[in-house]
């Protein structure tokens, strides 16, 4: 608005402009929000009754006509013959249908703004050695992306620190609430451990076989000593809470205190691998290091040829994201989008992960992709509600429509794996949230531009 | 002619562009992993306390910088490193007598375009800076360190480079991350050497820099003389002159500051020791490599004697494919024969031979001094300072050979430089209480195939236990590669080609590469399976290269990887050993 006639005064120098004169200047570029875009109406708790519908209550078991009552921020009740409390607010969604909250496993949602511009990437940190970084504290709720997400009924995700052997801890996030502790759902911490790649890193890797071989080995030996360090640090930890007064603590590192957890056995360790050679390191290393049981699998996606050992380590796989070419030239082109169906064929529990930040909404067509290429529509769903809840050990609280459940659910007027589905309603911990955001703002702005055109 | 260079040019720029080309692996993995904890505990280890005291199965505890405990039922602490020491010998970390390690001089700033007048220069053109502390050159990354330290070396008497009076040196420990956790005792010494100015500059001969020591002293005496009688009664007196050379030099005068020599020759000892004589002032004396000359002077002095680990190399003989000298050096005096002429030169061969034989000889009274010095029995501890920390062990070692008592060698290397520089209630045993300077070996430190597995410098541990990998793993019949081999190197920049030579037998493969323009250089971690060769080379700069080749009969192809693309290298058998040796 001013910013056109500032611009295009000769008296202003860029210098005089100064940092928030770029800034304003990249922003108009890349159309950044600023605050009065933010969605218009906070959401409110109800209570709410949603009558008539048909009600996915798990994907496998619908009910054809319910009613489902969303009290503070639980379900209290479903099924056909739920009667409306006389203080709710019944919302007739007659020949729509009510979905799970969908759970996105793997993103860097909160911890992006505009890719192209580094001072708004927080999920890179700087150093070799951060697992004491936990993103959660990183995530920015109000972020422009987690409105445009919503919209297509995902409800809660897995948002990743990058970068390094150990870039820190992943959380599990609800897409509601002003603070990241509002948002942490259910506690979930997962330390994310970037499994170093042995082999071959694709055709353009022209390193000698011997030098590949040489830098896995001293990639493995490093993560060796680093994880040697963190069980003497642990054990340390240990002896010294036996008796606090005579012993005293080890040296404070918080990259190694951070590892106390998943060494104790008490948190879930995140290995992100996606070459099959990288898959089955990873799971030997995990366990000779006996933490294999803690293990989840992230990326996958040479997951299928070595689906059968990680069947038999029992380890679950967030697969993703699908929606690339085949990781070798031989592979069959529609080979990523069959990994989950291939990998659940073999018995791995699959979740599915977009690995993105202002597409996750696009989640659903990475499992309508699954569905339609081998895994079926049920598990597909499957792998985007009920799996991660039960991965994630939140089963409890999220993933189905049940009462006692956290009210996390959408209403949709058809499949939500299509494109053109809308979602109609939508709920998180038992806030109806308003659908508007950016995306649709601007829909709204320019399909109707006035004065138009001419001229 | 002009597309001849421009050709070059762009073929450098490939190659330039291919060098710099990003690595394709994102990850890092050189990176340093904290220490979680500084306790250890060597475990069941044989522990050499002193020289001749020795537990043969004891724990030794470091924790906060020292030996906090040792014995045979010493309990391991909750918060301790366990280091299963079992086949491992625990020495007390050796004490260098004189060395410029961890030192890194300031480069010269040249002159700052002062006229100087030749005869009559100031202090620091004549190379007179005792006013000068090595301390502020200290830092422990210096170059050659690291080196001392995997030889087992803890810590020294350290003196700053420079001509005749470089400044005052301090007894430091080899390790830390700054330069003060360096330093034990700065000012501990006065450095001095008979080293003539920089340039043409007094005093440019040796007999004018006696002359000028002998004057500083007497001038320090008589500065020393007027500010004591200054102090008592200033009144009515003008100030003495600020003077930080002379200065430097009242704790010498005072005898609280040993002088510290570095002389090796026979004639520059006498000199020191002359000079000694004259003003009287407590006296280190390093270097000796020629002491074995100077024995009596020696016996006469109460200085304390730090001797070279260096030694002279053995003869080579530039005429191949002769045993002789192999045969004769053992007992060279033997077969010298002082009376040999050379009447022909027919007969240049022989007065060859003849003074090899006299070169031996002569080297054999270097491999003996240790021997010759503890036998008029004189105490001595050791000084690296012209030693090459490589050959440090080697060298001990062809001393003990020639006569020095192993027991002897142990005791010049920890207690004795300890109690000599006043440091034996801090250093040179194993002893509770003592700084955790340790050395820990998987076998005598004096035996040839030991080696070095952890230093420990002020509780710190130095691991070399992984360093093994210098050697390679030999399976195949290595007569297939033992003899001289001609390569071609196929790079963007056209063909190299070069020598590479193989040596040594079952046990283990030794082998040079020499390239194109005569550089030569050692081969490392030399695996031999029966047809897969390899074995990696470090230039001296830049990084260093793996080399895989398959030998068939007398040829080999293979490749070299680089930071950059593989490279093709292919060579040719040019001499069997057969023709070679036997």
């Amino acid at each position: 608005m001013m910013l056109i006639p500032m611009l295009s005064s000769d008296s202003v120098s860029p210098r005089a402009l100064g940092l928030w004169g770029l800034l304003l200047l990249f922003g108009a570029g890349l159309l950044l929000p600023h605050a009065a875009q933010a969605q218009n109406t906070p959401g409110a708790q109800g209570p709410y009754a949603l009558t008539n519908a048909q009600i996915l209550v798990t994907p496998s078991d619908t009910v054809a006509n319910g009613t489902v009552v969303i009290r503070d921020d639980s379900i209290a009740a479903v099924g056909p013959n739920v009667s409306v409390p006389s203080d709710a607010e019944a919302i007739d969604v007659a020949g729509q249908t009510i979905y799970p909250g969908f759970i996105d496993s793997g993103t860097h949602l909160g911890l992006q703004e505009v890719g192209s511009l580094s001072e708004t990437q927080d999920f890179n940190e700087i150093g070799d050695l951060t697992s004491h970084m936990n993103a959660l504290t990183a995530v920015n709720p109000n972020t422009v992306h987690v409105p445009t997400t919503r919209v297509h009924g995902i409800t809660a995700v897995i948002t990743e620190p990058e970068t390094g052997m150990l870039p820190g801890t992943a959380a599990l996030i609800g897409l509601h609430g002003y603070t990241p502790e509002q948002m942490h759902l259910g506690g979930v911490t997962l330390t994310k451990l970037d499994f170093p790649s042995i082999g071959r890193q694709g055709p353009s890797d022209d390193r000698s076989p011997e030098t590949i071989k040489k830098e896995s080995e001293e990639a493995l030996d490093k993560l060796n000593e680093v994880w040697d360090a963190a069980e003497r640090y642990a054990a340390i930890d240990s002896a010294v809470a036996v008796q606090p007064e005579a012993r005293r603590q080890p040296t404070h590192l918080p990259a190694m205190e951070s590892l106390v957890p998943v060494i104790r056995g008490e948190q879930p360790i995140l290995i992100s691998a996606n070459a099959a050679s990288d898959i089955s390191e990873a799971l030997d290393w995990a366990e000779e290091r006996g933490v294999l049981d803690q293990v989840i699998l992230g990326g996958a996606l040479e997951g299928w040829r070595v689906a059968d050992e990680i069947a038999a380590a029992g380890v679950p796989v967030l697969v993703g994201s699908i929606m690339q070419p085949p990781t070798r030239e031989s592979d069959r082109y529609d080979k990523a989008y069959r990994t989950p169906a291939l990998l659940h064929d073999a018995g791995v529990p699959v979740a599915l992960r977009s690995g993105k930040t202002e597409n996750v909404r696009n989640l659903v067509f990475h499992a309508g992709f699954a569905a339609s290429h081998g895994l079926g529509k049920t598990d597909a769903l499957r792998a985007i509600t009920t799996t991660p809840a039960q991965i994630f050990d939140v089963e409890d609280h999220v993933g189905t429509i049940e009462a006692g459940k956290r009210a996390n659910l959408f209403v949709a007027n058809g499949d939500p794996l299509q494109p053109d589905t809308d979602v109609q309603h939508l709920f998180i911990d038992g806030y109806k949230l308003p659908l508007d955001n950016r995306q649709t703002r601007l829909y709204d702005e320019f399909l109707n531009r006035n004065p138009g055109l001419e001229k | 002619m002009t597309a001849s260079p421009l050709r070059r040019l762009g073929l450098l720029a490939l190659a330039v562009l291919l060098a710099a080309a990003p690595p394709l692996h994102a990850q890092d993995y050189d990176f340093t992993v904290p220490d979680v904890t500084d306790t250890y505990a060597l475990e069941n280890a044989r522990v050499v306390q002193a020289p001749g005291d020795v537990l043969e199965s004891a724990t030794v505890v470091v924790r906060d910088g020292l030996i906090e405990a040792v014995g045979p039922d010493v309990e391991v602490p909750y918060d301790a490193r366990r280091i299963a020491a079992d086949s491992l010998t625990v020495y007390a970390g050796f004490i260098d007598g004189l060395s410029h390690a961890g030192v890194e001089m300031p480069d010269d700033e040249g002159d700052n375009g002062e006229e100087i007048d030749p005869g009559d220069p100031p202090f620091d053109a004549a190379g007179i800076q005792p006013d000068r502390s090595v301390r502020s050159f200290l830092t422990p990354d210096a170059s050659g360190l690291e080196g001392l330290r995997k030889a087992g070396f803890t810590a020294g008497h350290v003196v700053p480079e420079g001509q005749m009076l470089p400044g005052s040196g301090a007894l430091a420990l080899y390790g830390g991350t700054s330069a003060s956790d360096m330093v034990l005792t700065s000012d501990a010494t006065l450095f001095g050497q008979l080293e003539t100015a920089d340039g043409y500059v007094y005093p440019a001969t040796e007999m004018a820099v006696i002359a000028k020591l002998r004057q500083l002293v007497r001038e320090a005496e008589r500065r020393q003389e007027l500010e004591t009688a200054y102090e008592r009664d200033p009144t009515g007196q003008r100030r003495p002159p600020q003077d930080p050379v002379h200065s430097a030099l009242f704790p010498v005068l005072d005898g609280d500051t040993p002088l510290a020599f570095y002389a090796d020759g026979a004639l520059p000892i006498h000199r020191v020791l002359d000079l000694r004589q004259e003003l009287d002032v407590p006296l280190v004396l390093a270097g000796l490599a020629e002491s074995h000359a100077t024995v009596d002077a020696l016996q006469n002095t109460d200085a304390h004697l730090f001797l070279t680990l260096d030694l002279p190399e053995a003869p080579t003989r530039s005429a191949e494919g002769d045993t002789t000298i192999a045969d004769t050096t053992d007992s060279p005096s033997r077969y010298y024969r002082p009376e040999a002429r050379t009447p022909t030169h027919a007969s240049v061969p022989d007065e060859e031979e003849n003074l090899e034989l006299r070169h031996a000889m002569e080297r054999q009274d270097y491999l003996e001094t240790a021997a010759t010095l503890h036998e008029a029995g004189l105490r001595f501890g050791f000084t690296t300072r012209e030693a090459d920390a490589g050959d440090v062990r080697d060298n001990l070692r062809t001393m003990i050979d020639e006569g020095l008592p192993e027991s002897v060698a142990l005791a010049a290397l920890t207690t004795r430089p300890a109690s000599v520089l006043g440091l034996n209630t801090r250093l040179g045993t194993v002893e509770e209480g003592k700084i955790a300077n340790l050395v820990v070996t998987d076998g005598s430190y004096f035996a040839e195939d030991t080696k070095v597995q952890h230093v420990f410098v002020d509780g710190q541990l130095y691991d070399y236990s992984g360093d093994g990998s210098g050697s390679g793993e030999i399976s195949g019949d290595v007569s297939k590669v033992l003899g001289t081999w001609s390569y071609t190197l196929e790079t963007p920049q056209g063909d190299r080609s070069g020598t590479l030579t193989f040596e040594g037998d079952q046990s283990g493969l030794e082998g040079t590469i020499t390239n194109s323009q005569g550089t030569e250089s050692e081969l490392e971690s030399i695996s031999f399976d029966g047809t897969t060769l390899s074995f990696t080379v470090s230039p001296e700069q830049g990084p260093s290269l793996s080399v895989t080749v398959t030998v068939e009969a007398d040829a080999f192809e293979g490749s070299v990887s680089t930071p950059g693309p593989s490279l093709t290298i292919t060579g040719e058998r040019t001499s069997a050993p057969n023709a070679m040796r036997k």
